[in-house]
């Protein structure tokens, strides 16, 4: 039975209530009858961004269609985001307005773009502190620029070593 | 139970914080996607990870179908899980940390939810906290993560960080003064969103709001944190100005409405969780212009939590009718309240 509040659960609470003598059963899902709001599929009108979209392309890891991503608003495995190429990145564009990452990044899987990035996120902090004239944090970040380099240049040595 | 729950500087406004990431398996499929054996497998894949990364026994790991109805429901209104982890039940999980602080969610929408819940206004704090299990988990699983994209996520709307942070507001002055149609326009306009925690649409049960960041890729972790602590600073200004206007212009009908739920409180014998928590929001705001004194805000917070059903039956033990519920949490408040 599904839940008579959102339709789309299955009803796991069921009671009785008594309105004005009168008797009624009611089936709700756990979602519903602990009152909590139902944020499930997204708060963001995802549909929107594929209007005029259609291609059958196919994830080849996983097999979801660019079709059913288009239903549901959820891809199926990591490797979706390179099958489903520029349409994917004009969505991810519309929703955020970027699509490079800026933010943290895993330490162990990936040491040489972690120190790009350091190194990219430096330069940006060094041009800022030069444009408000603190000269004296300009001098230690640019301290920091140079030793993030040379680990970056012993990473590629060893690397080529291998 | 409910241990996110104390005093702080803006106990006043500010309930609680929370940060949440997303993380994902490189090589699983999405859990939404998922066969139950998939799905089996990415849960003892992280456990094993939480195991042998953190001290023995610190984390306690649980299976949601191996919970009960009422339990699932408690777990969701103390927001210690997530609707989405109740929903994906046959094949999720979560492991919880001592001090319940810190919730690893498995096969919600995405593999891992990592969560943190603080107490007051922590932004910096919940996010470093995130942020230290993330690296001890990150050491042992391989995460989906793109130089370009960041981290990968089952939903477009969450890739990059993959972070939420969520400050838990009481406002009920700008709530009855009708103000806060006007900030959630004006939040929406700058990436951010605003909502009540129960309840449907707009409106929200006991005056109590969230307020988070909507995007995640572009900006730094930082960036975001701040961009949401200074509206959440000028969010507390406002009802704390909007409290001090209706004690001054208001003094009749705000001590009338505050004695009216007290009395209310005090006499029920009969409530619905709703109203009790309506009540309870009145008798805070009470408390916070003095015009009471016999009540603590936090404490107030957290009985409007444990009067709601998954709460009260859990507490008892047993599944019990609306009607059942309504009487006993009656009992409770006039226990409290006299």
């Amino acid at each position: 039975m599904l839940c008579e509040s959102c339709k789309k659960r299955e009803a796991r609470v069921h009671y009785t209530g008594v309105i004005n003598g009168v008797v009624e059963e009611h089936h709700l899902c756990e979602i519903c009858a602990a009152g909590i709001q139902d944020h499930i599929g997204g708060k963001f009108p995802l549909h929107k961004l594929f209007e005029g979209l259609a291609i059958n392309t196919r994830c080849p890891e996983c097999g979801l269609s660019y079709e059913k991503f288009k239903a549901t608003g959820k891809l199926g495995c990591a490797k979706c985001y390179e099958a489903f190429g520029d349409e994917l990145k004009g969505v991810i564009k519309g929703i955020h307005g970027h699509t490079q990452h800026r933010g943290k990044m895993p330490k162990r899987g990936f040491p040489r773009l972690k120190l790009k990035k350091d190194i990219e996120e430096l330069t940006r902090q060094l041009e800022q502190a030069i444009s408000a004239e603190e000269y004296e944090k300009a001098a230690v970040i640019r301290d920091e620029i140079k030793r993030v380099k040379e680990q970056l240049e012993l990473k590629d040595r060893g690397e080529s070593n291998d | 139970m409910t241990k996110w729950l104390s005093d702080t500087d803006y106990n006043d406004v500010v309930v609680s914080t929370r940060i949440r990431v997303a993380r994902n398996l490189r090589d699983h499929p999405f859990p939404i996607y998922a066969d139950q054996q998939e799905a089996r497998k990415v849960l003892e894949i992280v456990r094993d990870a939480i195991d042998s990364s953190f001290e023995e026994g610190s984390f306690r790991h649980f299976e949601m179908s191996s919970l009960e109805s009422r339990e699932r429901m408690r777990l969701m209104e103390e927001h210690l899980i997530s609707p989405v982890l109740v929903e994906q039940s046959e094949k999720s999980g979560f492991s919880v940390r001592d001090d319940e602080k810190v919730t690893i969610m498995v096969n919600e929408e995405d593999h891992i939810r990592l969560q943190t819940l603080l107490p007051g206004l922590a932004l910096a704090e919940g996010w470093g906290l995130c942020s230290q299990v993330d690296d001890a988990l990150e050491d042992k699983l391989d995460y989906a993560f793109d130089g370009e994209y960041g981290y990968l996520t089952a939903c477009p709307t969450n890739t990059g960080t993959g972070l939420r942070a969520s400050v838990m507001l009481h406002m009920p002055a700008v709530s009855i003064t009708g103000h806060i149609g006007g900030i959630i326009d004006a939040l929406k306009k700058i990436g951010l969103t605003i909502r009540g925690i129960y309840g449907e649409g707009t409106e929200a049960v006991g005056h109590l709001y969230q307020v988070s960041n909507q995007l995640t890729l572009g900006e730094t972790e930082e960036e975001i944190l701040e961009k949401l602590e200074r509206v959440v600073h000028q969010l507390i200004r406002r009802e704390r100005n909007t409290r001090l206007f209706l004690l001054d212009k208001k003094n009749l009908e705000l001590q009338d409405r505050v004695y009216r739920a007290l009395g209310a409180l005090r006499y029920a014998r009969t409530i619905s969780s709703r109203e009790a928590m309506e009540l309870i929001s009145v008798i805070k705001l009470g408390c916070d212009v003095s015009l009471l004194e016999d009540y603590n805000g936090s404490d107030l917070i957290r009985e409007m939590i444990e009067i709601k059903a998954g709460s009260i039956q859990s507490g008892y033990g047993r599944a019990m009718s609306q009607a059942e519920r309504d009487m006993l949490r009656a009992e409770l408040l006039r226990e409290y309240f006299n």
